[in-house]
């Protein structure tokens, strides 16, 4: 962090809210989500979303994750650690749990107590753990990824249309990917967005944004 | 200051020996014997011989890889029982050491080195050389003439005498090579000028050597004049930081080990830390009575940073959980493995480590999946999706098996897939015809893939895209882990992408893009 002499107004806010959650205030704070979605979806602290993809669970993780956060994987032994790498996720902050054992419910809790994102594939609560777990979030300020079906969940993020690039009929090989992100909040869908996800140069972005065209443009600098 | 060395002929090869128990044995360094034991001596095995040659001198041969750290842990012990009968003890490589002559002390330097060879000897190093000169360089080549438990002594002021009638190549020892640094091997020149004798080169006016060889030369020619070039660097004996603590009765449960253990392992890492040294692997040694003996476990274990008396306990408590010690114990031992200075660890000191709240959250899911349930992750070289994950108990060190920053010609081109499956599902993929797809060992395919099944429990459907064969040859030069693969890509009509491998004609579904 630099020492600016006028702050910026949203380092201010940050800390503000960071203040009304150590004293216990609830807060209004979103958790820093992949710059894919912003105006989609904001991740907000306490709530859970489900997802029908591992990708797009990782693109979840990774927004928090490339601020500092901790993320935790549980219930999957089949996570692709090169493609969370990919996307975005710090793997020196992350604890992965392949198995959760007999009791996944206390695992995700004491989880939850400390990381900033629990990613959960195939674990089923009862529904009794469900309600428990979602009081711990919410005081926690953290916030759950479900691969697949999960109670009571904020949104539910869903991949449509699916088109890759790349092979033809033997040559070539898997280079990018476009697929529509549907959001359903309460049985609704409330927006969708067409994502490169990956696009070729591994970056996820809006198809159409030309953010990624300015990054590999440089400008021309005098010579002198 | 006169100077004794202590020579161990072929010491990788008699650590290996103790291990192995062959009597033929060598050790390769990269691919060339780098020492071997008399028997395969006689058989015809040299230094420098491939693998292949000495195998076909002597075909009970035992080989076995080159290891220098087991080869400098295993010499240590010698250094300790050296050290106990003189002070200044200086390690020049494993199976190497010089000190200064104890002649005072043992009435004379023959005396001295019989009563120090006598004390190896009983340590079951019966071979063992001695050399005494002015310098340590004279004094190793003196021990290299010397027959087993002997000691060649050059009387004081003669080492340019000693060296003068010796070959030249005899310049090039090991402790010599690797200092100065010249492209050219100054010994191969000076051979080829016609100077066959060392006392041929001492003879050369200093400035002319300069010239021509430069400052490696230069260190020669001091060398042959038998000037004192290199003094003796004592090593500092390392102090005992083992702990120790015994139990009288002896304790039945877990839990009471655990509690009465735990103010010695709290004044353990008491003490490193006043020795301003931190300690990131350590071994636990558990002395049990099993019907009457005394059975010992000790288990290793790493830590990412270093242990706090707090995490030493966790480690015996966990420890006295997964191997039960079978009996009442008897005694706790922590012994350091790996102990480094503070130096190094600043940004941790202050604070760069992993939260307090993620390692006590941690700690409770660890109670619940137990201690390998819970793991770090990173990423190594490899070729294939699996292979270059990395995980490691949390707690413990990831430790890369492979480098990640070379070039892995023939890896999956990226992106990686989201999902790998920990076991390959059994897929089938098959042709217009409907039969299976099978790859030839030439690489050619024995039909165009037109329908797929991914896994048993989804449906078949359409190829809507693929890509290979990919032919792997994998570790081919391993016999039990050799296998012949052939990757494909694989793009369902629905928009599902997978990465498919045949195998002997049996598709596998290795890892999923979604």
């Amino acid at each position: 962090m630099s020492l600016a002499v006028s702050p910026d107004r949203s380092v201010v806010d940050d800390l503000r809210d960071r203040i009304d959650r150590m004293q216990g205030r609830p807060s209004v704070l979103t958790l820093p989500t992949h710059s894919s979605l912003s105006g989609l979806l904001a991740l907000q602290p306490g709530s859970s979303y489900a997802v029908d993809a591992t990708s797009l669970a990782l693109l979840l993780l990774s927004g928090p994750s490339a601020e500092g956060a901790w993320c935790a994987v549980v219930g999957s032994d089949r996570i692709g650690l090169e493609a969370a790498a990919e996307f975005g996720v710090d793997l020196d902050r992350t604890v992965w749990v392949p198995d959760a054992g007999a009791d996944p419910a206390s695992v995700v809790g004491a989880l939850v107590d400390a990381v900033g994102v629990v990613m959960v594939d195939r674990i089923g609560l009862s529904e009794r753990d469900a309600v428990r777990l979602r009081a711990r979030l919410q005081r926690q300020q953290s916030v759950l990824v479900a691969v697949g079906d999960w109670p009571r969940v904020e949104a539910r993020l869903r991949l449509r249309d699916v088109v890759w690039t790349g092979p033809q009929a033997g040559h070539g090989h898997l280079v990018a990917r476009q697929a529509t992100v549907e959001v359903e909040r309460g049985g609704r869908v409330v927006g969708s967005r067409r994502l490169w996800l990956p696009a070729p140069e591994l970056q996820v972005r809006p198809v159409g944004d030309p953010a990624g065209l300015h990054e590999r443009i440089q400008p021309v600098r005098e010579v002198g | 200051m006169r100077t004794l060395v202590v020579w161990v002929p072929d010491w990788p090869a008699l650590v290996r020996q103790v291990e192995h128990g062959a009597a033929a044995l060598a050790v390769l360094d990269r691919g060339a014997v780098l020492a071997c034991t008399p028997p395969a001596r006689a058989r015809g095995v040299r230094r420098g011989m491939r693998r292949r040659e000495a195998q076909s001198r002597c075909p009970e041969l035992v080989v076995c890889e080159h290891r220098p750290e087991a080869d400098a842990a295993a010499f240590e012990q010698v250094l300790g029982a050296l050290e106990e009968m003189t002070p200044g003890v200086a390690p020049l490589r494993p199976g190497l050491c010089a000190l200064p002559v104890p002649e005072r002390f043992y009435g004379g330097e023959t005396e001295a080195a019989a009563v120090i060879a006598e004390r190896l000897v009983e340590l079951g190093v019966w071979d063992v050389r001695f050399g005494i000169a002015d310098g340590v360089f004279v004094a190793e080549l003196a021990a290299r003439r010397a027959s087993a438990q002997d000691c060649v002594i050059v009387p004081r002021g003669g080492d340019a005498d000693f060296l003068r009638d010796l070959p030249i190549e005899m310049l090039d020892v090991p402790v010599v090579a690797g200092e100065g640094g010249a492209d050219v091997d100054p010994v191969t020149v000076l051979r080829r000028l016609g100077l066959r004798r060392i006392g041929d080169f001492a003879a050369l006016s200093a400035a002319d050597v300069v010239a021509r060889f430069g400052a490696r030369g230069a260190l020669l020619h001091r060398w042959a004049r038998g000037e004192q070039v290199r003094s003796i660097a004592r090593r500092r004996p390392p102090a005992d930081l083992t702990a120790e603590v015994a139990f009288e009765p002896a304790l039945e449960r877990a839990e009471a080990v655990v509690f009465s253990a735990r103010r010695a392992l709290e004044d353990f890492v008491g003490g490193l830390d006043r020795a301003g040294m931190i300690c990131a692997t350590l071994r636990l040694e558990v002395d049990a009575q099993v019907e009457g003996r005394e059975r010992t476990v000790g288990r290793v274990w790493r830590h990412p940073r270093w242990f706090s008396s707090g995490d030493v306990l966790d480690r015996l408590r966990w420890q006295l959980a997964a191997d039960p010690p079978g009996g009442p114990v008897v005694a706790v031992r922590c012994v350091p493995v790996e102990v480094e200075p503070w130096a190094g660890h600043g940004e941790s000191l202050f604070g760069g480590g992993p939260d307090e709240q993620v390692e006590r959250s941690v700690a409770r899911v660890q109670a619940l999946v137990g201690p390998e349930g819970v793991r770090s992750v990173g990423l190594q070289g490899g070729r294939d999706p699996r292979e270059r994950a990395l995980s490691a108990p949390w707690g413990e060190r990831l430790a890369p098996e492979r480098p990640l920053d070379r070039p892995w010609p023939g890896r999956v081109p990226p992106p990686a897939p989201a999902t790998v499956f920990a076991e390959p599902r059994p897929a089938e993929v098959v042709g217009a015809e409907g039969l299976p797809v099978a790859v030839s060992g030439r690489g050619a395919l024995s039909g165009v893939p037109t329908r797929f099944r991914a896994t048993a429990d989804l449906g078949w459907q359409p190829v809507a895209a693929w890509a290979g064969p990919w032919p792997a040859d994998e570790r081919w030069w391993d016999e039990a882990a050799a296998r012949r693969i052939a990757r494909f890509q694989v793009v369902g009509v629905d928009g599902s992408a997978w990465l498919m491998v045949v195998e002997n004609g049996h598709w596998w579904t290795e890892a999923r893009y979604d």
